[in-house]
């Protein structure tokens, strides 16, 4: 049997070419994949953070209207009493400039002042007008049972929900620029098998390769920041 | 040799089929997540938006309202409590004033839901239960739960995340397959890893969208 060195040669070159297109379309097929959920989830998650970044500036909000509409509610009240008890007290001091009257405005003071009492009363139980919220649905209790503390805690919140969705934005970014050096990469690898086992296919290859230790690089320094 | 290079070409058309397959689901449940997600937001700002406006109405329209009607009933209880120990010219005062402050509150009350429709507790205003009827009159509004819709969108997040992770058990399945064409020596390993990887991530696909 007769053996071709040439020939011989020239097939295990060229078997080793496949293997290492093989290898690296295995490689950029994996990678790629990867890149691609881990973009797919940075993108998804940035969106998911602003929606909830966004909601939560709504409850802000609609606590201080309520807030304000409620602390009005007594503030009027109390108003009221303060007005009152100030007009039962400079009836009863000017009624001694004109002693004529004094009886009649006297008597009229004493019941001002009685009456602003009980208007006291009822503001301070309007300063918590929801103190029991009874049948008022779960969802509006908690915006109108909110304090201050509970608003700061929803401002902190509101921040870091935009903080990370800031960072999954940057992350989706990076993410697309790896896939775009994986895309080169395979049409590098495409490159290199059209060109065959000789020093255009070695140089298409090593490219290939070397775009994918990038991409991959880069992407996992993005997931990782 | 041929026939062999035919299975794996077969094998790859298969691997390629089911990823798209799990990643047109994937994108599916994705799609649906994002609706949700701004469903969620416009179903807070229409609750909240209620809420403000349902308590603005309680207050400022009738609330206001209860208070001066209740201000002028207590003025005039007052000033009528003390017409009995009163002569004269005092008396006389006494009762002017009250009349005065009970036209007043009979003036002012049937302008206040919260007067004219029996919130009133004595001198206090059962505001909590006020409210609660108020936000009754538009039931839709207050069973708007933007929490529930975040919550479910959430679920079609990560379902979308299973399987696009199932993409890449897939592109391993694939990197078999391109491994068995490139190694031809151990062809029939890698076949047979590719064809397991691809069963395996096919039937992880089924679980993940009964599931």
């Amino acid at each position: 049997m007769d053996l071709d060195l040439e020939t011989v040669h020239e097939r295990s070159g060229s078997a080793r070419m496949d293997g290492w297109i093989a290898i690296l379309v295995g490689l950029i097929t994996i990678a790629a994949s990867l890149i691609a959920l881990m973009e797919f989830h940075a993108n998804q998650s940035e969106e998911r953070n602003l929606v909830r970044a966004s909601r939560r500036s709504v409850d802000v909000f609609t606590r201080l209207a309520t807030r304000g509409t409620l602390f009005s509610f007594s503030a009027e009240a109390l108003r009221d009493a303060i007005t009152l008890t100030s007009e039962a007290e400079l009836r009863q001091a000017l009624a001694l400039q004109a002693l004529d009257i004094f009886a009649a405005e006297s008597s009229l003071a004493s019941a001002d002042a009685q009456a602003a009492q009980n208007l006291m009363t009822l503001a301070q139980s309007l300063s918590d007008p929801i103190d029991d919220p009874g049948e008022i649905d779960d969802q509006t209790a908690a915006v109108l049972a909110a304090d201050q503390a509970e608003i700061d805690r929803l401002v902190a919140e509101q921040n870091d929900f935009v903080d990370v969705a800031e960072a999954y934005g940057a992350r989706g970014v990076k993410g697309m620029f790896g896939l775009s050096l994986i895309a080169l990469a395979a049409v590098m690898v495409a490159l290199a098998g059209m060109f065959g086992d000789n020093k255009a296919g070695h140089l298409a290859l090593l490219s290939s390769g070397t775009l994918l230790t990038v991409a991959s690089g880069w992407s996992l320094v993005a997931f990782l920041a | 040799m041929d026939e062999s290079k035919f299975k794996i070409a077969v094998l790859l058309a298969c691997v390629a089929a089911v990823a798209a397959v799990v990643a047109w689901r994937g994108s599916v449940h994705s799609d649906s997540a994002s609706d949700t997600w701004q469903q969620s937001l416009r179903a807070q700002v229409k609750h909240d938006a209620a809420v403000v406006e349902d308590v603005r109405y309680a207050v400022v329209d009738h609330g206001f309202g209860a208070l001066a009607y209740l201000s002028a009933e207590m003025r005039a209880q007052a000033y009528r409590a003390r017409v009995g120990s009163s002569r004269g010219a005092a008396r006389s005062a006494l009762q002017v004033e009250a009349g005065i402050q009970e036209q007043i509150a009979k003036l002012l009350g049937p302008n206040s839901q919260i007067v004219d429709e029996g919130y009133l507790d004595g001198d206090r205003i059962d505001f909590a239960r006020y409210l609660a009827d108020v936000r009754d009159t538009n039931p839709d509004l207050v069973a708007l739960d933007a929490e529930a819709l975040q919550t479910e969108a959430d679920q079609e997040f990560d379902t979308a995340v299973k399987l696009f992770s199932l993409t890449v058990l897939l592109a391993l399945a694939f990197a078999f397959g391109a491994l068995a064409q490139g190694f031809k020596a151990r062809h029939r390993l890698f076949t047979s890893l590719s064809a397991s990887v691809l069963v395996i991530a096919a039937a992880a696909a089924v679980v993940v969208e009964v599931a």
